[in-house]
């Protein structure tokens, strides 16, 4: 097998397997580092190139093999019956190793970068089923090579891969090709068992599949055994296929488990991010309080416990919301000048999640008050506000300006958005 | 012993060996016959991998194509196919060691039966080179050696001299003479000179059919022919009625 694999015509391709990894991998530069299970589902994500990629390669190797006047010495040997799959292994193996690596690499990056590993079975099927779906893809490679012994085989190869993985829509066939690449953070979210086992299923039974129609196609003599095995597995496909059609085609749903937070507490402030993407508390929370002070040298009553906001999850009472920007979520530290508007709303209102939203006095408040900051700790001008309806109030110096801001902060802090009142001087166009 | 009975095969949808019987024990016999003649499509019908329409392919008495022992009567004949072309990234020995598996040798044994194969066709020194570096001579011999590492009973033989320089032409047919001691060698070829100098028994097929089989120095004909004076190559061109096409 050693061998088979040194010798294999897709060693000489393992560079562009190993450049065509690292780009899908970093093509959208790393906001998963530093998130366990958004780094192992973005890993295998990847597959949705490099399978393509495989299914040519085992194509060609296997092409390579078949065309040969030897092939027919091959199998007319004892162990003939192996010489078809034994040529495209090599490829897979290849394949899986470069993947693995990579998938391992990014997952000890996540680790080195503070991400606490978990392994559960969900995380166990996003890291295994990427696996499987490579095995799927070379197993079609092998297949079209087998049946059609020419190298167009090797496009039509990679295109029957991408096109199962891509557009499953189109070819009315369930989306479970597609084994990982999830844009956002996974906080709140897990893994949808029903549908990873869907989708392992419909793996397998294609890589069976593949294999049965090769050896079928190999057979001296098809007989009326070979034919039903062939239709057996075509049928057990099919029923894959039509069970996962009934199982949910998102892949993630809304997690149960409780969400474990990562708290820091100073100056009678507590600062909580989901333990999983908690990689910027410290800066966070540092950020918090210093960004606070002029709040609290006017006489504005704080929060006293800010809390990451998780989809999903209902806000306590009383407890500060941190909305993360999804690009920056696993970033060590933030965008400082975001703090004041996280500052400025200190409370999840049932308004801001409901049908109705708040009305509009309530979001010039908020956008006033982080300018009113924004400017105190030297982040911005007033001049950068001149077109804002409040601008000219935020010129101001009238002590009526800290009364305002002392009232209405207690409002928001209060839910009370009806009685939100904005200054004399800013007129909602 | 190798045993052929009514022996029809088809290809495509046309028939091309008709009705072939013969028996052939140890020795070497040589399968004549111009090109086209159905030689290849015969070995390889010999082999396991092409199905008769009708008749059937005895190896010691196991049939080949049909029940339990076909298995074990593949295990008993090796093909030298006549196109050389395994993937060139291999070495000699890796081929060797490769093919070693596939014929089923026992793992503690492939190394040495490796060893005797590269010895046998005298490679030893060429173990470590690519096939593709291999001159068509040596390439020939690595295929002949992959045949002999499961010591089969039947060896088939595919215009295996074919394309030599006569220094290594006679070198392999020294090879195939100690071979055939011992086993059933069956060389199909178009060269006379090669039959005529190697197997004491000969087939001549034309046209899918068996027109004459028997000693070599018969082929002319019963003696005082006036043919035989020509030797094996004037009674083979008699023998088709000069139809050489
Ligand atoms: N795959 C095939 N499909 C259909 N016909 C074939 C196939 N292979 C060979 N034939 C036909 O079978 C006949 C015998 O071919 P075969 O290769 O057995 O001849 P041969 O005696 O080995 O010739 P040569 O001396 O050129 O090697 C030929 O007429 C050939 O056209
Ligand atoms: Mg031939």
């Amino acid at each position: 097998m050693r061998t088979l694999i040194r010798r294999s015509s897709t060693v000489g391709f393992v560079p562009v397997l190993v450049v065509v990894q690292a780009f899908c991998l970093l093509q959208r530069g790393t906001p998963w580092l530093g998130e366990w299970d958004w780094t192992a589902d973005w890993a295998g994500g990847v597959t949705v190139v490099t399978g393509p990629l495989l299914a040519g390669c085992t194509a060609f190797e296997v092409l390579r093999w078949r065309t040969a006047a030897t092939w027919s010495l091959l199998r007319q040997t004892p162990r003939g019956g192996h010489a078809a799959w034994l040529c495209a292994l090599p490829v897979l193996v290849i394949g899986v190793v470069v993947h693995v690596v990579a998938t391992a690499s990014v997952l000890v990056a996540t680790a080195m970068a503070g991400g606490e590993p978990r392994i559960d079975t969900g995380f166990v099927l996003v890291v295994v089923l990427p696996v499987v779906a490579l095995a799927a893809a070379a197993s079609i490679g092998a297949a079209t090579a087998a049946c059609w012994r020419s190298l167009l085989a090797v496009p039509l190869a990679a295109a029957i891969v991408f096109g199962l993985t891509a557009f499953p829509d189109r070819l009315m066939l369930p989306d479970v090709l597609k084994v990982g690449g999830t844009t956002g953070s996974l906080v709140g979210l897990t893994w949808d068992s029903r549908q990873q086992a869907a989708a392992l299923a419909v793996l397998v039974m294609v890589s069976v599949f593949a294999v049965v129609v090769m050896h079928a196609r190999d057979a001296v003599r098809r007989g009326p055994a070979s034919r039903s095995i062939v239709a057996a597995s075509a049928v057990a496909l099919v029923a894959a296929v039509v069970l996962a059609q009934s199982v949910p085609s998102s892949r993630l749903r809304p997690s149960g488990a409780p969400i474990r937070y990562a708290c820091t507490a100073a100056s009678g402030t507590t600062v909580c991010l989901a333990s999983q993407t908690s990689r910027q508390l410290a800066w966070l929370a540092a950020q918090i309080i210093r960004q606070s002070e002029p709040l609290a040298a006017i006489g504005v009553r704080l929060p006293r416990r800010y809390q990451q906001v998780v989809p999903y999850r209902r806000q306590p009472d009383g407890v500060a919301p941190i909305l993360l920007e999804p690009d920056s979520i696993n970033a060590r530290r933030g965008d400082a000048r975001r703090v004041p508007d996280l500052l400025a709303m200190p409370a999840l209102c049932a308004a801001d999640t409901g049908e109705v939203p708040p009305p509009d006095e309530v979001f010039v408040a908020r956008s006033a008050i982080s300018a009113w900051l924004s400017v105190r700790n030297g982040l911005s001008e007033t001049s950068d506000y001149r077109v804002e309806v409040f601008g000219e109030w935020l010129g101001q110096t009238a002590p009526d300006q800290q009364a305002w801001i002392r009232t209405t902060y207690a409002q928001l802090t209060a839910c009370a958005y009806a009685d939100v009142r904005l200054p004399e001087s800013v007129v909602l166009p | 012993m190798l045993e052929v009975r009514s022996l029809s095969v088809e290809r495509g949808r046309e028939e091309i060996l008709h009705d072939i019987s013969f028996v052939a024990g140890a020795g070497a016999l040589g399968l004549l016959g111009v090109n086209g003649a159905g030689k290849s499509t015969l070995l390889r019908s010999l082999a396991g991998l092409l199905p008769p329409r009708s008749g059937s392919v005895l190896i010691d008495g196991a049939d080949v194509y049909e029940g339990r022992r076909r298995a074990a009567a593949s295990r008993q004949v090796a093909l030298v196919p006549q196109d050389f072309d395994f993937p060139g990234t291999f070495t000699v020995r890796e081929f060797l060691c490769h093919m070693a598996w596939m014929r089923a040798v026992p793992r503690r044994s492939s190394a040495a039966r490796v060893d005797a194969a590269l010895e046998a066709v005298d490679l030893q020194r060429q173990a470590g080179r690519r096939l593709n570096t291999l001159s068509g001579g040596m390439a020939r011999r690595a295929a002949i050696a992959q045949a002999l590492l499961a010591d089969p009973a039947v060896l088939l033989l595919d215009e295996s001299t074919t394309g030599l320089d006569p220094v290594q032409r006679a070198e392999i047919r020294l090879l195939l003479r100690s071979l055939a001691a011992s086993r059933c060698v069956v060389l199909a070829s178009h060269i006379v000179e090669d039959i005529e100098q190697l197997a004491t028994r000969v087939a001549v097929l034309h046209h899918g059919r068996l027109l004459f089989d028997g000693a070599t120095a018969d082929v002319a004909g019963p003696s005082g022919d006036p043919a035989r004076a020509g030797g094996l190559e004037a009674g083979f061109i008699s023998l088709i009625g000069g139809d050489t096409a």
